[in-house]
């Protein structure tokens, strides 16, 4: 597994994660007030978008190893991935959504590099 | 009656747990370093920093090989070769020594076996290297233990993994909240932040767990559950293993001289029907024998399953006799993809690291596991412990037990990588004084915890084990010049050295957060002016 392949399902995989955490009631009362929850379409559109990322993820570590190969890296992603949101929730929650816009944009770059790169 | 399964799920998630928490940490610690078992035997093996020099084909390594075995082990009935790649920079040849021959005193001498550190280009015993057992030692001792038969250790490591089994089961099923509180970690709560952090590290790698538990007790499945083989076979083993495995017959002698044909060709062949794929392993039997045998192993990488293809050929023609593994049967390919996984030889390097983080997040559950049964069972006694009371017989023997493996594991592991570099080169018996470093160090930690399980003790030998490990680079710039300043800075030297230099580094930066959250946490509470509090009555770690 090639470094920008790693970087990029990591990536995705902390936005993914980062962004379904809204979704649970503790993590958007944390960033958005006491006793908010998010409302229906805003909960749909978390999910969209979180699932994505790990999809995406998913895809990177099976467009570049193969799919035995690349759905075990992509479960040690989660994994790894998963870690940073937990402490980050827990001592930053603002920077977590913040974190995973960016990285969510650069891991998309960073697939589509992978992509276009020979 | 879901409340009832509750919480019997828990009564059986914390007894499981309990029982076998210390050998299970035990056996994680051993098993994530040993995912880097090559790399760790490089790092100390200093000598062989630079031989990684210009890889050497695998044909002509094997030759010189062999060269080397025919001088040195002309009786032996069995060879096994492993040639060089991307881990390993060097040859190792193991031998079993010929029935009545002494043995060579030699450090790579131990029971019927002889082995030797090759030069891959020039075929050279390799005699200034020092003498290791290297990260083979870490991988034996997660399943074989040590100071004990192996087959009595494999039995109580399976106990373990059976226990742990049931442990992840009960707890996943026991645990009510586990998507909402999925990504939940309160610090500072006590009790709730060592139960928060206990959660995350089991659920986040919860796929890794129950696949590492499985998967382990499937390696040893054939020890445990053989009565199918033995049904099916009627009791010959040698049968099945041929059958299931492809494992050369070891062949009687025939008595008639023969000459081992040359093995470079053999080799060219076998890479030709693997397209390509290099060999990782070449065995021999009976070499010098009509009878002998040639057998090729593929190298594992690249394939999900840990059972290579392999080719036999007759050793005095060079005729092809047989192929196996190229077509595995379903239930053998099950098992191969199972031990493989288990094994992940087939990882790249960050692959492989993926796996490590993994394994030691199952560290961290089985420590945090181990020390919550503390705080909840001094929570219990509260009342008794704030009247003056002593703690119970159990919880100081948790506490005492808890500091021996979790703050003394990392300080048996630091010492003998220290041992490694300090012992000196030429020492006799060396790869034994290192493990006896090991567990020495181990066992005076487990003793001064037994004598007083209390917060200094924590403290001390979290500190302890955080220095010893930070201190393993500046150890390894002192002894040798493959240090960090040169593997990252001028590029230097393999990569493998600078990453273990690296991770001892962080592991000992994380013990040493650990004492240190720990260290602030006691004055605080001094500076309380708390109720009495007796000496010895304080909760061991994080109960605050």
């Amino acid at each position: 597994m090639n470094g920008l392949a790693f970087l990029a399902a990591l990536a995705l995989v902390f936005s993914g994660f980062s962004t379904l955490s809204q979704t649970l009631d503790r993590h958007y009362a944390d960033r958005n007030g006491r006793g908010s929850v998010p409302g229906t379409a805003e909960r749909v559109r978390l999910h969209g978008l979180g699932w994505a990322a790990l999809a995406l993820a998913l895809a990177a570590c099976v467009l570049e190893q193969g799919w035995p190969m690349g759905t075990v890296a992509w479960v040690g992603m989660l994994t790894l991935g998963a870690l940073p949101v937990v402490v980050l929730l827990s001592c930053a929650p603002a920077l977590a959504l913040r974190a995973a816009g960016w990285s969510g944009a650069l891991g998309g770059c960073g697939l589509l590099a992978l992509r276009a790169l020979p | 009656m879901r409340a009832g399964l509750r919480q019997s799920m828990a009564w059986l998630h914390g007894w499981s747990g309990l029982l076998v928490c210390w050998v299970l940490l035990l056996v994680f610690c051993g098993g994530t370093a040993s995912y880097f078992k090559d790399e760790i035997t490089l790092w100390m093996k200093p000598e062989l920093h630079r031989a990684a020099a210009a890889p050497v084909p695998p044909a002509e390594a094997a030759t010189l090989a062999v060269a080397f075995l025919q001088r040195n082990a002309p009786r032996s009935p069995r060879w096994f070769i492993s040639l060089p790649d991307e881990r390993s920079p060097v040859t190792q040849v193991l031998w079993i020594r010929a029935p009545g021959e002494p043995g060579s005193g030699i450090g790579g001498s131990r029971g019927r076996f002889e082995s030797r550190t090759l030069d891959p280009a020039t075929g050279a015993f390799l005699g200034t290297v020092r003498d290791t057992r290297g990260g083979e030692f870490l991988y034996r001792l997660h399943f074989d233990l040590y100071y004990m038969q192996p087959l009595w250790a494999r039995w109580i490591i399976g106990a373990c993994a059976m226990c742990m089994l049931v442990a992840i089961l009960s707890g996943v099923i026991t645990h009510r909240r586990i998507f909402q509180d999925i990504f939940t970690f309160r610090p500072r709560k006590g009790q709730r932040s060592w139960l928060d952090a206990h959660n995350a590290t089991a659920v986040l790698a919860l796929p890794f767990h129950l696949m590492i538990t499985y998967t382990g007790l499937v390696t040893l499945m054939f020890m445990y559950m053989p009565w199918g083989v033995q049904t099916a076979y009627r009791g010959d083993l040698q049968a099945f293993n041929n059958e299931a495995f492809g494992r050369a017959p070891l062949g009687l002698p025939s008595g008639q001289a023969a000459p081992l044909v040359p093995v470079a060709p053999l080799v060219a062949q076998a890479m030709r029907h693997w397209n390509g794929a290099g060999p990782s392993r070449v065995a021999i039997t009976l070499a010098g024998d009509a009878n002998a045998t040639v057998t090729i192993s593929r190298g594992s990488a690249g394939a999900l399953s840990v059972d290579e293809p392999s080719m036999r050929f007759d050793g005095a023609t060079g005729k092809l006799v047989a192929t196996s593994g190229d077509a595995p049967a379903p239930a053998s390919q099950t098992r191969g993809v199972m031990v493989g996984l288990h094994e992940a030889h087939f990882a790249g390097p960050l692959l492989r690291a993926l796996f490590f983080v993994s394994g030691l997040s199952g560290c961290v559950m089985v420590a945090t596991g181990a020390l919550l049964w503390g705080v909840k069972t001094r929570q219990r006694q509260a009342k008794a412990l704030a009247a003056g009371a002593r703690p119970s017989f159990g919880l100081r023997l948790v506490d005492a037990l808890n500091i021996g493996a979790i703050a003394g594991l990392p300080i048996a592991f630091a010492a003998y990588f220290w041992a490694n570099r300090l012992l000196p080169v030429a020492m006799a018996h060396r790869p034994d004084a290192e493990i006896r470093a090991f567990f020495a160090a181990w066992a005076v930690a487990a003793v001064l915890a037994q004598l007083h399980p209390a917060r200094a003790m924590w403290r001390a030998q979290l500190w302890t084990g955080a220095l010893m490990l930070a201190g393993i680079p500046v150890l390894n710039a002192l002894t040798t010049d493959t240090h960090l300043g040169a593997t990252l800075l001028r590029g230097q030297g393999p990569a493998a050295v600078a990453g273990f230099d690296l991770t001892v580094l962080a592991l000992g930066i994380a013990l040493g957060a650990a004492a240190w959250v720990l260290g602030r946490r006691t004055a605080a509470r001094k500076a309380v002016p708390a109720a009495r509090q007796p000496h010895g009555a304080r909760d061991a770690k994080g109960a605050t």
